[in-house]
């Protein structure tokens, strides 16, 4: 795993914490004072962490079935000095 | 008094931090090449208005109690967790605020001890605490006042 990949896993797992504990405090104030402010904006974060989470594993997932079938991560190709255009090149090397 | 904080101080300062942290995951290259920052966008302004609203929360049901237990009664006789209600109004003129806790019989007994029966027969309430703080006029001031009503202890400010 990349720091790109650690960077938006750590980020949503913050995201995914405070929205919960923006939820329980929320939950409280909207018993205290009536107004459910921040148990929605604990939902809402939570929500779309937990989205964001969800898109990453799934391009994570891709990637991964993508070098399973011979091809560089792209992850792995940006850490590695860039993206070439290396596929392009073997199938000209190949067809001679 | 919460939603009104949320839509003054806590939503212009989510987008503020938003746009802050958008320019610093481009700058730092944070982002993985095939995601977009735009999936952060939502979590980043929640956690940002969510804090500012969780710090105001903290103020108005922890921190202004107190002070004003402070003020009125030298100590602290009750906590947040204690605390049962809370009520705002006046948001342009003459505003008030009022904490609502439930104490424990014991406390509401010792804190009213002192307490002389009112001639009104209507008036179960006893005030352990106050203060009145007039302009020269008279016109403009500050009350506060703590007031126990069997195991109901109320903590009331408000300006006029």
């Amino acid at each position: 795993m990349n720091r790109a990949d650690r960077f938006v896993r750590i980020y949503t797992g913050i995201g995914m914490a405070g929205g919960l504990v923006f939820l329980i405090f929320g939950t409280w104030l909207l018993w205290i004072a009536q107004s459910s402010v921040l148990a929605l904006l604990g939902l809402l974060t939570l929500t779309a962490s937990l989205a964001a989470r969800r898109e990453h594993e799934r391009l994570m997932r891709q990637a991964q079935e993508g070098s399973d079938h011979g091809h560089r991560p792209l992850a792995e190709a940006i850490d590695g000095g860039g993206v070439d255009a290396g596929g392009g090149d073997e199938d000209s090397e190949r067809l001679g | 008094m919460f939603l009104l904080n949320f839509i003054v101080i806590a939503l212009p300062g989510a987008v503020i931090v938003l746009i802050i942290a958008a320019g610093a995951a481009h700058w730092l290259k944070l982002m993985p090449q095939s995601m977009s920052f735009s999936w952060l966008a939502i979590p980043t302004m929640g956690l940002a208005a969510g804090g500012a609203t969780m710090a105001l929360m903290v103020e108005e049901l922890a921190i202004r109690p107190l002070q004003l237990q402070s003020e009125l009664l030298g100590a602290q006789i009750v906590t947040p967790i204690e605390l049962r209600g809370y009520r705002f109004w006046g948001v342009i003129m003459d505003p008030g605020w009022a904490w609502v806790y439930e104490i424990d019989p014991a406390t509401a007994t010792r804190l009213t001890s002192g307490c002389r029966p009112d001639p009104n027969p209507r008036v179960h309430w006893c005030d352990i605490a106050g203060t009145l703080d007039q302009d020269a006029g008279g016109a403009d001031g500050r009350g506060a006042f703590v007031r126990v009503e069997g195991t109901t202890l109320t903590i009331q400010e408000y300006f006029y």
